[in-house]
């Protein structure tokens, strides 16, 4: 039924065909279902679930269906047919969609295993298939899947089948008919079912998202590259999104926050506990900064996970506020944590200077190193200053330096500012107590990690202390009424302190006395003991020289002296080479002894009388009878143990010191069956705590009348004032030791016997080694260069001689560092007389100054170069116009040579006698063609393309070029070659020129004396092993002292004749082979070549 | 010893040199060896000259008062004069060379030169008679002295006058393999220096 608007109402087993036209295709499909009389139109349920419309393919009509709700069996729908141009809006809509989705529909109705498809036009154009309507199988659709995604799509369309799931969708890759893979997105469902359960309608729709998949895959790609770029530069990027308070960190970033995934898209507040929350609050207020309109965004913060923070820059700027409004920041992350670390590093490093300097018990003083103010000084120099530190800063400080020192300490500063060296400094600085303290140390560069100069520092030892303990030794010395002595066996002489030559008697020497005059004055009876005492001192290493003689004042009387030492130094081999020690006066005690022992021997003196004399004798003495008890005491031994206040004659001695023990009263009983002991220092620590040192001696008393031993007596003599003295030397010499630490350069101690005793803990850096790797080697093996230097004995070994006489002149060496590297040093030596006990040293600092060579050899070079240039210029103009010169008449020659010799081919005759004229020319022609050669390649730079050339042919070749004009003035040369120097290294023609030259001047200058007085010696010798020695000698009026200095100049010559070029550039010739050629004074005048000996190897 | 002409030359040898002790002596030294001489003691006389006789060969100074040798020479050669030219010259640099051989010069001798090697010179030129200029080739020179790329490289470069610091930047090498290519071309070319390189590349 059609109405008249073109609606058609149809039931469904009514279709109008005629009408319907191309919708019959559609209603063949349905018909086929089986049921004839009205198969349900479902047709729309595929899409919607109420109406359908669609354009008919192919045709000009629009259909729509619709349900109508008509009682009855079967259900009604309405099918609109509209023509061409009355498309109905939603069926074009339809069209449009699936036409944008570029794909169609798709209606399966199965018979059995076959199936009736439709299919719409775009789905039949991908698939290559003719007409809408086909029978087929699945598989033949399921064939044209791709491989990889057949399974995934099967499963799924059984899984649709079954009813597990209520739509199929699948995403595959399907052949199309031009053999392209299309990517489709299928979407469908089973409409209707068989009885069974079995699918009998299956419709869907389809799109071709090939465009779409191959945009993601590119984006994908893009996106991958992006990473990877990302990745490969380690930039660390982030994006933050202001809206949804998001961050996007890329994966450096991402990593660095210890996200898992990289890239990764996080909470703002998720990063926040990630950034070090004392740097949070600088990162919020730049931000907020910069999202209120400031341009750029840069905050430095510690960011990462807690534990293992790093220093970042974070930054971003105002251009990355996205177009549409929306807040959205794209910044960037740099590490900085070594920077940050550096930075604090120095101020940390500046502040823990500062405290080092503050606890430190020297003066340490910083200044700036441009203007040479004081910016620092430390602890100890404000304390013993005592003044506050705002009076001490910028110069300040000089007002406390002695005013004698003041204008030397600032040139010292000023210096060591504009040269950037260091430099060693001494001055007076006035201290709280208003005495001066002698400041002794250091000014020198401070440099940064990176080696920049960031001040000057000096270092300042107060070395009053020394001075000090020089003079306390003095008085000690003098308390214990002791002279120093100290002898140089090796040299045989004996220095002494001016202490001993007053208790000797004698006026004191200017300088020191040897041997001989010492033991001229030692009595007669004595002299052999000490000789035997000293011999056994110098033989056994350990051995304590102590030896009691008299020895001779100048007026005549014996003195006893007690003479103690020992062995200081030694050679290598355990020879002595040194000893020291204490002379002291023990004259007064041994007169007391003696005058005591001959009381007890003598009957005749009373005990009343030696009663009184004892009490009386200035030494310890005590006398006891058998059971050790007190008969008499000398007033010093009650002095001595503090006994003045108690009665103790008739007393024990074990009951007057209950302390005494054992061992002593092994010894008294020992005495009293006969023995005599002594001893020369003994401790004893007294009831009251005090320390003495005893020299004690115990021997028995005979009584006369019986002859039997009536008890002992005992000397005893205080020693302390001397153990003092001996502490005080000791003393000294750790004040020595603490200037030692306190250097800045390498300090040796060295021995006088050449061997380094004791180094500063500076060393490692310059000689690449421990300290206990340099004690005890011998200095010389240090540098390079000190050995010859040093000029030691045949044997190598060393003594203090030597040492002396490169003392006190910085001179510069090669240190030898262990690590391989030459380092140029400069050593200075200097001569170190402690006082006290031990030997005389040598203090040897050491400085690196490769730096400086470094510079010196530049500039050296630059002058070198310089000079050569100037040369080049000289040589050039001069060299190239004289050659060319040279070269006509030379060419003239030449061929007149070769005339001669072409017109004698035909006079054998005239071959015979002329020919070996013109072989003489030719040699000579060709000798000079060379010369001229060398000196115009003179003008260049010489290469070292050197041979090895025989003293001799060099000498004979000179000669021989010059025998002419030697034989005008009729002079004979001699020659004498030592056969060692053989052979040197050079260009044979260049130093025949030398030579050549020489001889010639030496020609000259023989011209004007008497012809019997023309005398040349040429003679040949080694000089210092790796050179040659050439002299010219010739008894010519010699050179006129007034040019002598400017000889080698060019244009200085002696002979107006001459162009004055000769030694100038023979100079330059022998310096270019690395020798050099000079004037030596006197007479005869000898000019001296010396040329490097040829290494070996000709090249 | 040089070629020896067996019978008197017909052809006159030109010697343009200013220096008269040396010209004389080289006029002496080919009479000697049975060559007629004519000689001038300028470019300028030269060219004022009336030329009666059939000149087989210039020997020409390169350093003259007046115009010169190498002024002359290029004039010649601009006038379409082959006439083989013996260049001699106290100082013979690269460029000297190069430029003479470019112009129509058969050799350039540096004075003082030995006589046999002039004479061979004067007799090859008179024997083989005006000179042909064609462009130089490289192929061809590769194969007669059988060289290396390299060294055939190296030896355009020493024609352009270049050191051997120059040559080895300019090759990207380091100048101890320049100097020892170098030695090699030498040994192949049988010469002694650059100028010995450039003249046995540019001779015809």
């Amino acid at each position: 039924m059609v109405r008249a608007d073109g609606l058609v109402v149809l039931r469904t087993d009514a279709w109008d065909r005629s009408r319907l036209g191309d919708l019959d295709a559609f209603h063949l499909v349905r018909d086929s279902g089986g049921d004839s009389t009205g198969g349900t139109v479902c047709l729309h349920d595929a899409l919607h679930q109420h109406d359908i419309q669609w354009f008919l393919e192919g045709s000009r009509q629009s259909v729509s269906i619709a349900p109508i709700p008509i009682e009855g069996e079967h259900e009604h729908y309405l099918v609109t047919i509209k023509e061409d141009g009355q498309r109905d809006v939603a069926g074009g809509r339809l069209n449009v969609a699936l036409d944008s989705m570029r794909g169609g529909l798709w209606d399966w109705v199965r018979d059995g295993d076959d199936f009736r498809i439709y299919r719409s036009a775009r789905i039949c154009e991908i698939l290559g298939i003719e007409g809408y309507v086909t029978d087929g199988t699945r598989d033949e659709w399921v064939d044209r899947i791709h491989p990889d995604d057949r399974d995934d799509v099967v499963a799924k369309v059984e899984a649709n089948f079954k009813g597990e799931t209520p739509i199929y969708i699948a995403d595959y890759r399907i052949q199309a008919a031009n053999g392209d893979w299309i990517f489709i997105h299928d979407h469908g469902r089973v409409i209707e079912r068989h009885p069974d359960g079995t699918p009998r309608r299956w419709v869907g729709i389809c799109a071709d998202v090939t465009d779409m998949v191959q945009l993601q895959q590119t984006a994908q790609g893009y996106k991958a590259q992006l990473e990877l770029a990302l990745n490969s530069f380690k930039l660390e990027l982030w994006e933050y999104d202001a809206d949804r308070r998001m961050v996007y960190l890329s994966p450096q970033m991402a990593r660095r926050f210890g996200f898992i995934e990289s890239p990764c898209l996080k909470p703002v507040d998720e990063i926040v506990p990630l950034i070090e929350p004392s740097d949070l609050d600088g990162v919020r207020i730049a931000f907020t900064e910069f999202l209120n309109g400031k341009e750029t965004f840069d905050a430095e913060a510690r960011i990462g996970l807690p534990g293992n923070r790093r220093w970042c820059r974070i930054s971003a700027s105002r251009n990355t506020i996205r177009d549409d409004g929306a807040l959205w920041v794209a910044g960037a992350v740099q590490d900085i944590h070594a920077r940050k670390r550096y930075e604090f590093g120095l101020i940390d490093g500046e502040a823990q200077f500062r405290r080092m300097a503050d606890a430190a018990p020297v003066f340490i003083w910083l200044g700036d190193q441009r203007t040479g103010d004081c910016n620092f000084v430390n602890r100890h120099w404000l304390k013993e200053t005592g003044i506050a530190i705002s009076h001490l800063l910028s110069d300040g400080w000089l007002d406390w330096v002695h005013e004698a020192d003041r204008k030397k300490v600032m040139e010292a500063i000023e210096r060591v500012c504009r040269r950037s060296n260091s430099e060693d400094i001494d001055f007076r600085l006035l201290t709280e107590r208003q005495i001066y303290a002698h400041a002794v140390g250091r000014i020198s560069i401070r440099y940064d990690a990176l080696s920049e100069p960031i001040g000057i520092l000096m270092i300042l030892v107060d070395a009053t202390p020394v001075k000090v303990a020089e003079a306390r030794l003095g008085l000690a010395l003098d308390a214990a009424q002791a002279g120093l002595w100290d002898w140089r066996i090796k040299d045989d002489l004996v220095f002494t302190i001016p202490r001993t030559h007053l208790m000797l008697g004698e006026p004191i020497p200017d300088g020191p006395v040897d041997l001989e005059w010492f033991t001229s004055r030692v009595h007669a009876d004595d002299r052999e003991r000490v000789l035997a005492e000293v011999l056994r001192a110098h033989a056994d290493p350990g051995y304590e020289y102590r030896v009691t003689f008299r020895f001779q004042h100048h007026d005549g009387s014996y003195h006893w002296i007690e003479s103690t030492g020992r062995v200081t130094e030694r050679d290598k081999d355990g020879n002595p080479l040194r000893m020291i020690g204490l002379h002291i006066d023990i004259n007064e005690l041994k007169q007391t002894e003696f005058k005591l022992s001959k009381a007890i021997d003598d009957l005749s003196i009373t005990r009343s009388r030696l009663q009184d004399m004892l009490e009386h004798a200035p030494a310890s003495v005590a006398m006891l009878d058998r059971d050790m008890c007190y008969l008499v005491a000398s007033q010093r031994w009650k002095e001595d143990y503090d006994l003045v206040q108690t009665p103790i004659i008739g007393r024990c001695h074990y009951d007057v010191f209950p302390e005494i023990g054992e061992e002593w009263k092994a010894i008294h009983q020992e005495c009293l069956k006969g023995a005599v002991r002594r001893c020369e220092e003994d401790r004893f620590v007294r009831l009251n705590g005090a320390v003495q040192y005893l020299r004690w001696e115990v021997r028995p008393w005979y009584d006369r009348a019986t002859g039997e031993i009536g008890g002992i007596a005992m000397y005893t003599e205080d020693i302390s004032a001397r153990k003092l003295a001996e502490k005080l030397v000791h003393d000294a010499y750790a004040q020595e030791s603490a200037i030692f630490s306190a250097c800045r350069d390498p300090l040796l101690m060295v021995g006088a016997d050449g061997n380094i005793k004791k180094v500063s803990d500076t060393v490692e850096q310059v000689f690449g080694c421990g300290k206990s790797d340099i004690i005890g080697t011998p200095v010389v093996q240090l540098f390079e260069d000190l050995a010859p230097r040093l000029k030691s004995h045949p044997d190598g070994s060393l003594d203090e001689s030597h040492l002396l006489g490169i003392a006190g002149r910085p001179f510069e060496v090669t240190i030898l560092n262990r690590g391989g590297r030459s380092i140029a040093g400069e050593v200075n030596i200097s001569p170190v007389q402690l006082p006290g006990s031990d030997s005389i040293q040598f203090v040897a600092s050491v400085r690196d100054i490769s730096d400086r060579k470094r510079i010196e050899s530049e500039r050296e070079q630059q002058v070198a170069d310089m000079s050569h240039l100037s040369r080049l210029a000289v040589v050039d103009l001069m060299g190239i116009e004289l050659a060319h010169e040279f070269r006509q008449p030379l060419g003239a020659i030449r061929n007149y040579v070769y005339s001669a010799r072409l017109k004698m081919k035909k006079n054998a005759e005239a071959s015979h006698v002329i020919g070996p004229f013109l072989d003489e020319i030719e040699t000579a022609v060709t000798h000079m063609t060379s010369l001229i050669e060398s000196i115009r390649q003179f003008g260049k730079k010489p290469e070292k393309e050197h041979r090895e050339v025989a003293v001799e042919s060099i000498i004979d070749g000179a000669l021989n070029l010059a025998q002419t004009r030697l034989r005008s003035i009729g002079v004979r040369p001699q020659r004498k070659i030592a056969a060692v120097s053989d052979r040197v290294q050079g260009d044979i023609v260049q130093l025949q020129q030398i030579v050549l030259n020489l001889i010639l001047n030496a020609a000259d200058a023989m011209e004007e004396i008497d012809p019997s007085q023309r005398e040349l010696r040429i003679y040949a010798e080694p000089s210092g092993g790796k050179m040659v020695k050439l002299s010219v000698c010739d008894s010519g009026r010699g050179v006129d002292p007034a040019i002598a200095e400017s000889l080698f100049e060019p244009f200085q010559s002696t002979n107006p004749s001459s162009l004055g070029m000769g030694l100038s550039i023979s100079k330059q010739l022998a310096e270019a082979h690395g020798g050099d050629l000079l004037l030596e004074r006197g007479k005869p005048t000898t000019f001296a070549l010396y040329l490097p000996v040829a290494s070996g190897a000709d090249e | 010893m040089g070629t020896m002409p067996d019978k008197p030359n017909k052809q006159v040898v030109y010697i343009i040199d200013d220096d008269d002790d040396f010209r004389r002596s080289l006029k002496t030294l080919l009479q000697t060896a049975d060559f007629q001489v004519r000689e001038f003691e300028s470019a300028e006389a030269y060219l004022e000259a009336e030329m009666k006789e059939d000149c087989g060969c210039i020997i020409l100074d390169l350093r003259m008062p007046g115009i010169g040798g190498k002024v002359l020479q290029r004039q010649l050669f601009q006038n379409g004069d082959r006439t083989p030219i013996i260049l001699v010259t106290a100082y013979a640099s690269v460029p000297v060379a190069v430029e003479a051989m470019k112009t129509g010069a058969v050799t350039v001798l540096e004075k003082p030169f030995d006589p046999p090697v002039l004479l061979e010179a004067v007799a090859k030129s008179l024997e083989n008679g005006p000179v042909s200029v064609r462009p130089l080739n490289w192929d061809e020179v590769t194969e007669k002295y059988s060289l290396s790329p390299r060294q055939v490289e190296i030896a355009k470069l020493i024609c352009d006058s270049l050191s051997n610091d120059q040559i080895a930047e300019k090759l990207g090498i380091t100048p101890n393999t320049v100097r020892m290519h170098i030695k090699l071309l030498y040994e192949k070319m049988g010469v002694k220096d650059r100028v010995g390189v450039a003249m046995r590349l540019l001779q015809r």
